[in-house]
């Protein structure tokens, strides 16, 4: 689940609610050590809401931690969908966090 | 089956929604145009399917779909409800019935239904009038699921995409409830959503997308005027809805409780044992000083009574339960006997006890179904005797005193007397030109095996049913009469206890023995004296108040086998109109009777309905006031017909 460079978390494989609780977990560890985040989601092949809740969870903490935050890599089919469908990328400032990375 | 059986929970569900369609397309057929029973229809089809999806009933799910699907396109008005089309989704909602009940179904049966609805609505050409499309309107919808909704199945994404499949939408995510990583439950829900909707669909359009989403998520619908700034709400218009903030209608189900019959019937019998304990408390406390022991007594006394009542009341269910069945059956007589019926019902507010209406429904079936196939002629016929093509059936009831009447009337042809008289002397029952009255002789469609039939349908002509009805009848401690109206319709009326279970009874000695006369039939009570005893030997009739009342001797009944007592007393019961006086040797005082049914060996004696326990643990046997009035009539007109 972490990533392979120092400073990237990887997302792959399936991100939905069935998974995101191992996901949320090592996240947690990598948030504590990193001083900057960054998620690398071209791994995933499936995704729900869960996921884009983590991410946001942790775009907010980011936010109140004074940390930076991006998305590395081009988003994958699913987890654009999701994304597309759930309106997250309807403002210029979440399309930009989510579609620019 | 446990309560928590989760397929048993959605067949009781899926049979709530089948009854509500199936009253909805039996209305829709004689309003094709209503709105509100076309959406009622679409509604409960689209919920059936959710539900069935939800509990892994897949292959009802997908036909719910496909009718669903069909009414959508009537709710659109790109299809006409014909009677055909109704009549299809009616049996497509019977290949529902036993899909829910886990019945083997034939593969193709579901296919073949399928494509008579196709027909059904290809036949019904686009509606002639097309419902005048809304104007569009904006609406702010804002809602948030509950916090389980992610782990239950809940699909925020496909709300979202129904509410764009009804206008253009601008979504915004509500992501400020999130809590940060450290505190975050990643599988519980946080998001919410706010959003623009543009479109033609009404309220209700909107409403049902949110069918599904549970009484925890929030939901609020408001009416956003189109030219104003966004966010700018009209007030007065406005009708926000929040899921857990249901109307009256709503909520007042919310106050009810789905519980067993079995545990109703479960709690029946520990109050009826509270009852007897109750008895023997009195009993026992009868030989105390104690004044305090007395006062405790009479309380629980009050309370096992108040108790009963309590449980009584909660057994008692509206017999519209029952009525309601009744109108697919009329639609499917009106449809094989090709005769036009016109179903009238009244009393469906009446309330009985839950156990007489479910053993109701087949002798009210069979009654029905004599109406519409003996009763009512046949169009040519009706209109050649002078009356309206459409026979009448009528099904009502009421309350009278401690009973219920129920009764099925038509308009038809009515009894044949000389049909049944001729049939019955064929068949044996009657001795050729033997003497007998109307009465008799419609006693006797109730004689096993009679039927007056010529041929044999698929409805009735069996020569099976009437005795059962009859017997069935019986069997609750009721009775059952014959109006015939030659040439105008018949009438038969059941008349049925309240309740089975517990009855207030007059506890009565007759010789050694105790017994029990149900209280609602007791009139009154008076003195036999010696003298009188003496003088009426023979006779058996009784003046009260300057009519002849027949009484029976229950000790020589019984053959008690003892001297009468110096003081007997007559206990004057009656059954509507005629009344019969039981002579008895004491009367001990008035007993809560909890009613125990009779072994089968003692099934048949026609003068006992059940026994009880007594508080001393004996038993005493409950007198069948019917009966005895019958034996009583019997042996006045005997007496009258000897002059």
């Amino acid at each position: 689940m972490h990533s392979e460079t120092t400073t990237a978390f990887r997302l792959c494989g399936e991100q939905t609610v069935r998974t995101i609780a191992d996901t949320h977990s090592a996240l947690l560890e990598y948030y504590a050590a990193a001083p900057n985040v960054v998620f690398d989601p071209t791994a995933i092949t499936e995704a729900d809401l869960s996921v884009v809740q983590l991410v946001e969870s942790a775009r907010q903490t980011a936010a109140r931690d004074g940390k930076k935050i991006c998305i590395a890599g081009p988003l994958p089919v699913s987890l654009r969908d999701v994304l597309v469908r759930g309106g997250f990328l309807n403002s210029p400032e979440d399309a930009l966090f989510w579609a620019t990375p | 089956m446990t309560d928590n059986d989760p397929a048993q929970v959605f067949r009781v569900e899926a049979q709530e929604l089948l009854d509500q369609i199936e009253q909805a397309l039996l209305d829709l057929e004689k309003s094709p145009g209503d709105a509100d029973l076309i959406a009622q229809v679409f509604r409960a089809m689209h919920t059936l399917k959710g539900s069935g999806a939800m509990f892994g009933f897949d292959a009802l799910a997908g036909f719910a779909h496909a009718c669903e699907t069909a009414f959508d396109r009537v709710r659109k008005g790109l299809v006409k409800a014909t009677p055909k089309l109704i009549a299809s989704v009616l049996a497509a909602e019977d290949h529902l019935r036993a899909l829910a009940e886990g019945k083997n179904v034939p593969e193709d049966e579901g296919a073949a239904l399928l494509a008579s609805i196709e027909a059904a609505m290809a036949a019904g050409s686009p509606a002639p009038t097309a419902p005048e499309p809304e104007p569009e309107k904006s609406w702010r919808i804002r809602f948030s699921l509950a916090r389980d909704a992610l782990v239950n199945g809940t699909r925020p994404l496909a709300l979202l995409d129904e509410l764009r499949a009804l206008g253009p939408c601008e979504i915004a995510p509500l992501t400020g409830d999130i809590p940060n990583l450290e505190t975050l439950q990643p599988t519980d829900c946080h998001l919410g959503w706010d959003i623009h909707l543009k479109t033609r669909h009404p309220r209700a359009a909107i409403e049902e997308v949110f069918i599904f989403v549970g009484d925890d998520a929030a939901l609020t619908i408001e009416l956003v005027p189109l030219a104003s700034a966004a966010g700018h709400v009209v007030s007065e218009a406005a009708s926000p809805v929040a899921a857990n903030d249901k109307p009256a209608a709503a909520q007042a189900i919310g106050y009810t409780v789905r519980v067993p019959a079995e545990r109703l019937d479960e709690l029946m019998n520990r109050v009826g044992e509270l009852v007897i304990a109750q008895s023997r408390l009195k009993q026992v406390v009868a030989f105390s000083n104690d004044a305090n022991l007395h006062s405790v007594a009479e309380e629980i006394e009050r309370l096992a009574s108040e108790l009963r009542d309590s449980m009584m009341n909660v057994r008692m269910v509206p017999i519209s339960q029952l009525f309601g069945r009744f109108r697919r059956l009329i639609h499917d007589l009106a449809r094989d006997t090709g005769k036009t019926i016109d179903f009238r019902t009244s009393g469906e507010t009446t309330e009985l006890d839950k156990n007489v209406i479910e053993r109701l429904a087949d002798p009210l079936i069979h009654l029905i179904r004599n109406s519409a196939d003996h009763g009512l002629e046949t169009a040519e016929e009706r209109r050649a005797a002078g009356k309206p093509d459409a026979g009448r059936i009528t099904l009502s009831a009421r309350q009278a005193g401690t009973e219920v009447v129920i009764s099925v009337s038509d308009d038809g042809r009515g009894v044949d007397l000389n049909r049944v008289r001729a049939k019955a002397e064929r068949s044996g029952l009657l001795a050729p030109g033997a003497p007998t009255s109307d009465a008799e002789i419609l006693q006797l469609l109730f004689a096993p095996g009679f039927s007056t039939a010529e041929k044999v349908t698929n409805l009735s002509g069996r020569g099976v049913g009437m005795d059962v009805v009859k017997r069935t009848v019986e069997s609750l401690r009721g009775t059952i009469d014959i109006a015939n109206r030659p040439g105008s319709g018949a009438e038969v009326a059941l008349r049925l206890p309240l309740t089975l279970a517990i009855i207030d009874g007059l506890l009565v000695r007759i010789g050694q023995g105790r017994y029990v006369i149900p209280l609602a039939s007791v009139e009154e009570c008076v003195e036999l004296t010696t003298d009188q005893d003496q003088r009426s030997r023979g006779r058996s009739f009784l003046t009260l108040r300057g009519q002849l009342v027949p009484f029976i001797r229950l000790r020589e009944l019984f053959a008690t086998g003892t001297v009468p007592d110096k003081y007997q007393k007559i206990v004057v019961v009656s059954t509507g109109s005629e009344r019969v006086g039981l002579v008895v040797d004491q009367i001990l005082g008035d007993h809560q009777t909890v009613i125990k049914p009779l072994s089968s060996f003692h099934a048949g004696i026609g003068t006992f309905s059940g026994a009880t326990i007594l508080g001393d643990g004996g038993v005493a046997l409950i007198l069948d006031v019917p009966h005895l009035v019958a034996a009583g009539q019997q042996q006045e007109d005997r007496l009258r017909a000897a002059g």
